[in-house]
């Protein structure tokens, strides 16, 4: 006969375990509520837990556990119950329970046994029945939950703690520091992990992706920093960007030699590795110049007074180039070049100065008599009556250009272009065909008067595909392109 | 004590009357069951339904399978309690004038009161004590009534002219309560044959003694019933008070008064006989599910609300047991 008292005593048992089991999950699920209260109100404060934290918060959770096991075996399950649920779960008709009933009745109570004899006659699975459910389960999956949210709170999550974010720019630049300088928009000599932490903490800076993208595709890659600000620049003009950051890094650079030269003057001056890469980097990032020549020259001179007077004349070139921006009557010529063949700063020949155009694709916005279309810019060569821009009260030239089909092509494409004109001492004018996004540095190779940038979008549609580049950001690509491509050279 | 024995034949004879009830009463599987329920829970059972169902001819039937005392009372509003009761008479011969009690109708172990509810209330609560106690009070003398004492009384719900309604303290002595619905075609078709062909509706021979009745009403006592199912009827009882743990809304808008404790000792007893009628050792959840509807449809009045919005008892019931959970 079925031993009632000995299986009332192992589901009860199970029971209890079970509830245990519950209870222990719903006490850690709350002391992990607490932790993430506690890691929160951490990131919050800008503290960074520590090891103690870390002791006392898995204390807390372990505790927890383990009171709410012991509360919850506590109490004593209701035996008719339990078995009425098992009844239920087995489908036994109620047999368990009412053997419970009758389990005070006497040996040979007729009842009695046929319920026993119904019980056996079928086996009672009741320990797969009396498993963890859903709900015994659920507050250990809600505990480990908040746990998850409590750690990526503490590790995981962007931008960490205000002490690890502090950490990782301290690492940053460590990192940065054995990298060459580039040039940052405040005309300031800085590093590239300035640059990229800078970057990373703007919003609108360019994707990693496209500055990788844009820097493999170009013939003389500038530096990722650059790419990165000519990328996020939307407003500012990229050019204006590169000249004043140019010709600041380079007037630092020169300081740098002659404070050194001096410090040392019995020596012969030469040029140091690191020296040489950092003006490497400079040269990378300026377009064609007599300054950039100067300064290519310095880095292939020989040591000593070959390499004096080539700093003196790239100084020279640097102190004529600063002058013109200085000068009260020509403001404009370091936003605007002259007209051909003249000089924006009188006869000297080495003015540099950069001037854009904005050109509306909708319609005639302009009045300057230089005005060119995107066409003509990118199509013609200079010449001195092509490219005589309308000039201003300070000799700048500045205008729009009509508008024409390339440029209603490029409105059409949703983009903005805008026209540079520019002036580079002896070599006569020299125009930059820009839109948004697109890196103002011309290639290398190009001449001065050669369009900065027509590339075939096939070319660099395997390089977006291989990347992860944020389809928007693909997109806004491929328009380029195909914009530059109706205008292109 | 009982034994398997007692459990055996009471589960036969079960069967052995439900059959020879069957015999003569055609496609009314359900009022034939509840009347052997209230026979083996010693109770009392009320048949509702329209005339020509067969009402009266299933009494005369259980009580010709049973062997039993039988009388019937047709219930008319001139009727009177003494009609019923019996009353005392002046017998006027050699030995003088004296009264005689000269019992009615009550005085047997089968009562069919047809049509009760158009006997007055008056003449309706001379049933009272004689339901419920198993015993007359005539004047100053209370006699007991043969055991077993079974009422099953008819009403017709559709001729409510002249009618008196049965008060809730009358009708609560009824244990179940049942409508007797109206036959399918098949078994129209043999009523309509045992009625025109043969000679007459055959009656059931007695096939029980009253010892065999008596010992399967012991047998359906002493089923066991378990605590939680216990606990659920008397769950069920009160979720059909609209002033009741657990009442479903509908309860509490549309009904006036819920089922007794008499309800509850209904319900758990219907179950256990239908239980032993499944051969079962236990009072299932099942059991009492067949039992609940019968045990407390006539415990349940509707308020003015319910009777204007036409809500039914039967749906009202149907709420309770859907809404009412087992744990």
């Amino acid at each position: 006969m079925l031993d009632v008292g000995r299986m009332e005593k192992a589901v009860s048992r199970r029971a209890r375990a079970l509830r245990g089991f519950r209870v222990a999950g719903i006490a850690l699920a709350g002391a992990a509520l607490v932790t993430l209260a506690g890691a929160c109100a951490a990131r919050g404060l800008g503290a960074r837990p520590g090891a103690a934290a870390f002791t006392a918060a898995a204390t807390v959770c372990v505790g927890a556990s383990a009171v709410g096991y012991a509360l919850g075996r506590l109490r004593e399950p209701c035996v008719p119950d339990l078995f009425l649920s098992l009844d239920l779960a087995l489908g036994t008709g109620e047999l368990l329970c009412s053997l419970h009933e009758v389990r005070a009745r006497r040996g040979d109570d007729p009842f009695r046994e046929r319920i026993s004899q119904k019980l056996e006659s079928a086996p009672l699975p009741w320990r797969r029945v009396m498993r963890p459910r859903a709900r015994d389960l659920a507050p250990w999956l809600v505990a480990l939950f908040v746990l998850g949210a409590a750690a990526a709170v503490v590790f995981a999550l962007p931008g960490g703690t205000r002490a690890t974010r502090v950490e990782e720019e301290r690492q940053t630049r460590a990192a940065a520091s054995d990298s060459g300088p580039v040039v940052r928009s405040d005309g300031q000599s800085t590093r590239e992990g300035d640059v990229a932490v800078r970057a990373d903490s703007q919003p609108g800076a360019a994707p990693e992706p496209l500055v990788d993208t844009l820097a493999e595709i170009l013939p003389a890659p500038p530096s990722r920093g650059l790419l990165a600000g000519a990328l996020a620049s939307e407003d500012a003009g990229a050019e204006s960007l590169l000249s004043r950051d140019a010709g600041g890094s380079v007037s630092e650079f020169l300081s740098q030699i002659a404070r050194r030269a001096q410090a040392d003057a019995r020596s012969t001056l030469t040029l140091t590795e690191e020296e040489k890469e950092a003006l490497r980097a400079l040269l990378a990032e300026m377009p064609r110049s007599p300054l950039r020549d100067s300064l290519s020259a310095v880095l292939e001179s020989e040591p000593g007074d070959a390499l004096k007077d080539r700093l003196a004349e790239s100084q020279r070139l640097l102190d004529s180039a600063g002058a013109s921006e200085d000068h009260p009557g020509n403001a404009g010529i370091a936003s605007a070049p002259p007209e051909s063949g003249e000089r924006a700063q009188g006869d000297e020949p080495d003015s540099i100065g950069w001037a854009p155009v904005k050109t509306s694709p909708q319609g005639r916005t302009g009045t300057g008599a230089g005005e060119r279309t995107p066409a003509e810019l990118g199509n013609a060569p200079p010449s001195g009556a092509d490219s005589a821009p309308a000039t201003d009260e300070g000799g700048a030239a500045a205008g729009r250009t009509e508008p024409s089909g390339a440029a209603a092509a490029l409105g059409t494409a949703g983009l903005t272009p805008e026209v540079l004109l520019g002036s580079l001492g002896r070599e006569g004018s020299v125009k930059q065909f820009l839109t948004k996004g697109v890196p103002f540095e011309p290639p290398a190779a190009a001449g001065p008067d050669a369009m900065a940038t027509s590339y075939s979008y096939v070319r660099l549609q395997a390089l977006l595909e291989s990347r992860s580049v944020a389809a928007q950001v693909r997109d806004l690509v491929r328009e380029y392109f195909e914009g530059v491509t109706e205008v292109g050279p | 004590m009982t034994t398997h024995a007692d459990i055996d034949r009471a589960r036969a004879l079960v069967q052995c009357l439900r059959g020879a009830v069957a015999e003569t009463i055609v496609g009314q599987d359900e009022p034939i069951d509840a009347a052997l329920v209230a026979l083996l829970c010693r109770g009392h059972l009320l048949l509702e339904g329209a005339p020509g169902l067969g009402k009266t001819l299933l009494v005369r039937a259980l009580a010709g399978a049973l062997g039993l005392r039988f009388q019937r009372v047709q219930c008319t509003p001139d009727l009177m309690p003494a009609d019923i009761l019996g009353t005392h008479v002046l017998i006027d011969d050699l030995a003088g004038r004296r009264f005689r009690f000269s019992p009615g109708p009550i005085f047997a172990q089968v009562l069919l009161v047809d049509e009760v509810n158009r006997a007055t209330p008056k003449t309706q609560s001379a049933l009272l004590q004689a339901m419920e106690e198993g015993e007359v009070t005539v004047g100053r003398t209370t006699i007991r009534l043969d055991a077993p004492f079974l009422v099953l009384a008819t009403q017709n719900p559709i001729e409510m002219e002249g009618t008196y309604p049965l008060p809730e303290a009358q009708i609560d002595r009824f244990q179940l309560k049942v409508l007797v619905g109206r036959p399918d075609q098949a078994s129209l078709v043999e009523i309509t044959r045992r009625a025109t062909e043969e000679n007459g509706l055959p009656l059931p021979r007695p096939i029980a003694s009253l010892g065999d009745i008596q010992a399967a009403q012991a047998v359906v006592r002493e089923l066991p019933i378990a605590e939680p199912l216990r606990r659920y009827a008397a769950r069920l009882v009160l979720a059909t008070r609209p002033d009741g743990a657990g009442a479903p809304e509908a309860v509490r808008s549309y009904v006036e008064v819920g089922a007794s404790p008499r309800g509850a000792s209904a319900l758990i007893l219907a179950a256990k006989a239908r239980a032993l009628f499944a051969g079962a050792p236990n009072v299932r959840r099942a059991d009492l599910q067949a039992a609940f509807r019968p045990a407390l449809q006539h415990r349940v009045l509707l308020n003015f609300r319910g009777e204007a919005d036409g809500v039914t008892v039967s749906s009202l019931l149907d709420e309770v047991w859907k809404e009412t959970p087992l744990l």
